[in-house]
């Protein structure tokens, strides 16, 4: 992808670190109708998110029609240290994905 | 009656592509295993939260009313978007899934955990219609579940 699609920043606080992130995409759901022409929008939302510290998966989720436009997520876990990295990917129902990488902060 | 035939050929032909198309998605949904899990396709499209369930996690008996799964959720949610958090303190959760059994599939959101991640969640959801909140969280091979009743203003498409 060439723009920019996830913001992400973790930062640590007495022995947990939270992870914040937006994820920029159009969450299509299918069930929308355009207006002038009567077809129905495709599908085109993000089916499955995967967080990641280390070797660790911390969190795997599988999204819906239901994830509104530009989803939002936050968790925290045990652990981390500040300057060590989380990533985040993205894939959606087209097949299309992203990553990015935050430092602890 | 030669541009009516025309007219539903050239509708098949659409509705025959647009099929090729999604299923060529998936198979490329399915060819990205980054936590060697697809994507529970029956789950998303079942139209109740008893068979989404049961498609799920292959059982749909459930403990409910759980004091330990907590649901901060507003009353009302504007445009139809609600910004929620799910907190379980049940013992040994490894999931939590979003339930919304107004939406056209009641099946919002499923989060698997690890050991590391807190359990608690903060996300966004759309609300279709006014009704409930459903949160299903797996802890030690059992299901619980907690509810709240959210109203919406505006209908989100």
């Amino acid at each position: 992808m060439a723009t920019k699609t996830i913001e992400i920043r973790a930062k640590y606080n007495r022995g947990t670190t939270t992870v914040n992130a937006l994820i920029t995409h159009p969450m299509e759901s299918g069930h929308r109708v355009n207006s002038k022409t009567g077809d129905t929008i495709p599908p085109h939302f993000i089916q499955k998110v995967t967080c990641r510290y280390k070797e660790t998966v911390l969190l795997t989720a599988q999204w819906g029609a239901g994830m509104p436009m530009n989803p939002y997520l936050s968790f925290s876990f045990e652990g981390g240290k500040k300057g060590e990295h989380v990533t985040l990917k993205w894939t959606d129902n087209r097949g299309n994905s992203d990553i990015a990488e935050a430092a602890i902060k | 009656m030669k541009n009516v035939s025309q007219h539903r050929r050239a509708i098949l032909k659409g509705a025959l592509a647009v099929g090729a198309i999604s299923s060529i998605g998936a198979g490329l949904a399915y060819a990205h295993p980054t936590g060697n899990t697809v994507w529970p396709k029956e789950a998303f499209n079942a139209r109740s939260v008893e068979e989404a369930l049961l498609k799920l996690m292959g059982d749909n008996t459930v403990i409910s009313g759980s004091d330990d799964l907590m649901i901060a959720a507003p009353v009302i949610a504007e445009n139809g978007i609600a910004h929620i958090t799910i907190d379980s303190q049940l013992p040994g959760t490894e999931s939590i899934s979003i339930f919304i059994p107004n939406n056209r599939s009641p099946l919002v959101a499923h989060f698997k955990l690890d050991q590391k991640t807190a359990k608690m969640i903060t996300t966004r959801i759309k609300i279709e219609n006014s009704g409930e909140i459903v949160v299903i969280a797996s802890a030690s091979n059992r299901l619980y579940s907690s509810s709240k009743k959210i109203r919406t203003v505006a209908r989100q498409e």
